[in-house]
């Protein structure tokens, strides 16, 4: 019961960006992996609040991060992630990722890894030692670090000479990276075939594949479960049902399903699943997930040119390619995921041809918070008949639970504000939102929105959800509904705010409030 | 404090709110789970799986402004999670089943 929270505000100009990861799309990221269990409970004070590190090779620099007891450690990755995109200036730095994820290394468990932001052969991670050294705390006391490759994730060479280029706004509000394989999906979207269910398996919840497999040979994986410890997922660590896959080539150790809808890595080549929560038991096989390799580029040719050449895309939180295989266009830039971003593939010469399983990443960051921790939000002076300044906050809990949901957002006083819903030249509290939890169009956030787009029963089209006037009220029942997300924390969606005094209103320094009301575990 | 979940464990032990975190409680070893509540009482008894969760409010940013409004107890039954809500503030009692079958 003891949950903690805070509130984030962003400025409305906030921007993520999208990068080929200074290498034109090409080669994967180094990383580093803190391979002691820290459990899924993070404590971090004043003595062990720092982690010391280097990207790419370049000066070693600190992070401060945020301290606080028992914190939910998908929480503790942004916090990094926000951290090391305000640190450095390099590619490497701002387009970082740290993730809490199923590692699929020896070892395996549930664990930090913090990636570079860079492609290729001078990407890498190095965590030091330091002063209020957070490594232990984190699980960095031991490590596996491993550097970028040239080479394309999934097979020994490319045969494309060029790479790629991106365009347009990446309108996401977390972190993602795209992953785009040259295919024509000969066998199954994104080399995911149809899961098989085991014989003995009771779970009547829902498994959803996501993630794009890429390999030099078909595989199946083999998924068990074992359910001694827990049947049901978000029951903390030591009480949750345990997963392993294998396949003829690779295979994992034991790891916890700490939370249900969060994507878990199968395999070391692509393929993720997630599940509903719902009760599992113990089974061998629990499903079984063929996954078949790029056989072609188009029609049966293992390469074909830019203009005939196909491919597919997946990103780390699921904006997968669900409609088809996509043809490249020579010179021009063609679909990539959802969020507003494309991608243009740049032959070297007329006979540079794109091959299978040609893999590229482009990375994503997301819009950068301006404030955390904030006690208010402050209008400052409207005038009346006029809009206030919009304010764009969000909510997350950042320690006593593992799952958050049925988020709701209401007015609950509007202060001494004297014409709302007065019908007389009224005072207006405006409402917008819209984010991982509930995207519009592919839209999780969209930058500059003004008091026009939310003065509106209306929303436009890239925001969920509207409300012109928000009236007074004493539930979450009454209150307006808002998303959220587990992929990079216990989050909400965005929510932005402003107001329109009314030509009769009087005096100064209102106070209003609002309440967001929220369920969790 | 009146109001309170409560477990009991195959063993006989019986852990309440407060003396431990729900998510350090283990949950393959209850045999029930109690939700007490200024006097009244309910039990589940025989499933497969429990839970507990909280719908709680707060003013953005004003941490003091936290208040609990609802506890809930429950059980699964397969994809279906079973409610046993009790509003705080008024002590109603509602029912909900959540289907999770389908994503």
């Amino acid at each position: 019961m003891s949950v903690v929270t805070r509130w984030i505000e962003y400025d409305i100009s906030a921007v993520g960006s999208a990068t080929d990861g200074g290498n034109g799309g090409k080669g994967t990221r180094g990383y580093s992996i803190g391979t002691s269990d820290p459990g899924d409970t993070i404590s971090i004070g004043p003595t062990t609040n720092r982690l010391h590190l280097s990207l790419d090779g370049g000066s070693s620099d600190y992070i401060t991060l945020y301290s606080g007891s028992n914190l939910d450690p998908r929480f503790v990755a942004r916090d990094i992630t926000e951290k090391l995109h305000n640190t450095g200036t390099t590619e490497a730095w701002t387009q970082s990722i740290c993730t809490w994820e199923n590692t699929t290394s020896s070892g395996g468990g549930n664990r930090f890894v913090i990636r570079s932001g860079s492609l290729g052969s001078s990407s890498s991670v190095t965590v030091g030692s330091g002063t209020n050294d957070a490594r232990a705390v984190l699980g960095f006391n031991t490590k596996s670090e491993f550097g970028g490759s040239a080479s394309p994730d999934g097979k020994a060479s490319y045969t494309f000479s060029g790479d790629i280029s991106i365009s347009g706004t990446y309108y996401g509000f977390l972190d993602d990276v795209y992953k785009i394989v040259i295919t024509n999906d000969h066998d199954a979207t994104r080399g995911i075939g149809t899961p098989s269910k085991g014989g003995s398996n009771t779970y009547a919840g829902t498994l959803t594949t996501g993630g794009l497999f890429n390999h030099t040979s078909d595989l199946t994986y083999t998924i068990q479960i074992d359910a001694t410890n827990g049947t049901t997922m978000g029951a903390g660590t030591g009480n949750v049902p345990l997963m392993k896959w294998s396949s003829s080539t690779d295979s994992g150790d034991w790891i916890e399903l700490l939370y249900p809808n969060y994507w878990y890595k199968v395999g070391k080549y692509g393929l993720m699943v997630k599940f509903t929560d719902a009760v599992f038991n113990s089974a061998s096989p629990a499903w079984t997930i063929p996954c078949y390799k790029p056989d072609y580029a188009q029609g049966t040719n293992a390469s074909a040119p830019v203009g005939t050449a196909q491919y597919t895309y997946s990103s780390e939180r699921g904006d997968d390619n669900i409609s088809g295989v996509i043809s490249t266009v020579s010179g021009s830039y063609t679909a990539l995921g959802s969020r507003g971003l494309s991608i243009k593939f740049n032959p070297t010469s007329g006979s540079d041809n794109l091959g299978a399983g040609d893999c590229f990443y482009v990375i994503c960051s997301a819009p950068k918070p301006s404030n955390y921790n904030i006690s208010n939000l402050n209008y400052g002076n409207v005038t009346v008949s006029t809009e206030s300044s919009v304010k764009t906050v969000a909510f997350e809990i950042q320690s006593g639970a593992t799952q958050l949901s049925t988020v709701k957002f209401g007015l609950q006083n509007h202060g001494t504000f004297s014409h709302h819903n007065a019908g007389n030249s009224d005072t207006y509290f405006r409402f917008g939102t819209v984010g991982p939890g509930n995207v519009s169009n592919g839209y999780e956030w969209y930058p500059n929105i003004t008091a026009a787009d939310i003065d509106s029963d209306t929303p436009p089209t890239y925001l969920y959800a509207t409300d012109d006037n928000l009236p007074v009220v004493a539930t979450a029942d009454d209150s307006k509904s808002v998303g959220n997300s587990p992929l990079r924390g216990l989050m909400s969606d965005p929510i932005w705010l402003n107001i329109r005094v009314g030509a009769s209103e009087t005096g100064a320094n209102s106070s209003i409030n609002y309440r967001l009301y929220f369920d969790y575990v | 404090m009146t109001r309170y979940w409560e477990v009991q464990l195959k063993d006989g032990t019986i852990i309440r709110e407060g003396q431990m975190e729900w998510r350090e409680v283990p949950k393959r070893a209850i045999i029930r789970l109690s939700l007490f509540f200024d006097g009244r009482h309910w039990d589940l008894i025989g499933k497969e799986a429990y839970f507990v969760k909280y719908r709680a409010s707060m003013a953005p940013g004003i941490q003091e402004s936290f208040r609990l409004e609802r506890r809930t107890i429950g059980f699964y039954e397969g994809a279906e999670k079973i409610c046993y809500h009790i509003d705080e503030i008024t002590g109603k009692f509602s029912m909900e089943v959540i289907d999770n079958s389908a994503d």
